[in-house]
């Protein structure tokens, strides 16, 4: 009677795999972290579009412009610099063709975009 | 007499072969698509200031208002006089302005881009014998380029402005 056997050659190949097992299982999380800033960047991102939307809507549509809108994150605005940053973890920053707008520190929550003789007033309300 | 149950080794080398193949398409895929949404980020990114400076310059009048009369303490600029229509003072003025100045204006120091006014025949229009037109136009190998085009009115005229972005 033969009992249970298991060559070198497979215990060597199982090792194999357990090795390229682990490191597959280290480029899972590496990539799954990946994603993750990925996700937050664009998601911060678009923030900072919209709010440089909106006053380059303000801007545009003249005097006594009102917006109202959501934010989702704090954020900055820099008109020295002619930059949006929105701040989590990570800082997100994107430009503006303009400097007419106020100089804020903005909290998550309703804000109110507006316009005053050409100059964007911008602040929580 | 039974046999009881034995490894294949060469059933295993089949079996693990081809997880490794099925891993590493894995991998390629997954590279690729993550590849794809970085172009696709950096491509908004370029867009959307393509976009929001062809806006301030079709849509506003700059500030200050004339800022064509001291163009060296303009703070933003705009191409429009105050009804909309394009200004051919401005016109001139911002294409006499220097290249790194404008850069700076838009705030795209990283970028450069090229600006035209065509009419409707494509052909570049003039305000005293000078061609409205300033830039650097993108190379065959330049990457993130994009056009906007904008149609404005210049006297009774509709002509387009054409703006393009680029690395």
């Amino acid at each position: 009677m033969k009992k249970a056997q298991i060559g070198l050659e497979a215990i060597f190949i199982i090792g194999i795999v357990l090795i390229i097992f682990f490191f597959i299982l280290g480029y899972g999380f590496d990539k799954r972290n990946d994603i993750r800033n990925s996700e937050r960047f664009i998601l911060q991102q678009d923030e900072c579009f919209k709010i440089s939307n909106l006053i380059i809507g303000a801007f545009i549509n003249g005097n006594g412009t009102e917006i109202r809108i959501n934010l989702e994150y704090t954020a900055n605005t820099l008109p020295n610099s002619r930059l949006i940053n929105i701040n989590d973890k990570t800082d997100v920053t994107c430009t503006i063709p303009i400097n007419a707008f106020s100089q804020t520190n903005l909290n998550s929550g309703n804000i109110r975009v507006y316009n005053q003789g050409d100059f964007v007033l911008i602040e929580n309300v | 007499m039974y046999k009881k149950a034995q490894v294949n080794t060469i059933d295993l080398i089949i079996a693990v072969s081809l997880f490794f193949v099925l891993i590493l398409s894995f991998i390629l895929i997954w590279d690729n698509y993550a590849k794809k949404l970085d172009e696709k980020v950096k491509y908004d990114n370029i867009a959307e200031k393509a976009i929001k400076i062809t806006d301030v310059l079709v849509n506003t009048h700059g500030i200050p208002d004339d800022w064509e009369t001291d163009s060296e303490n303009v703070q933003i600029i705009g191409l429009t006089s105050n009804a909309r229509i394009v200004s051919d003072n401005k016109l001139e003025e911002f294409v006499n302005l220097d290249y790194n100045f404008i850069k700076q204006n838009f705030n795209i120091e990283a970028f450069d881009f090229y600006l035209k006014v065509v009419d409707s025949n494509n052909k570049i229009i003039q305000i005293d014998d000078d061609n409205v037109e300033i830039g650097i136009k993108p190379s065959l190998d330049s990457e993130d380029v994009i056009t906007i085009q904008r149609i404005i009115a210049r006297g009774g005229t509709e002509v387009v402005l054409e703006f393009t972005l680029w690395k």
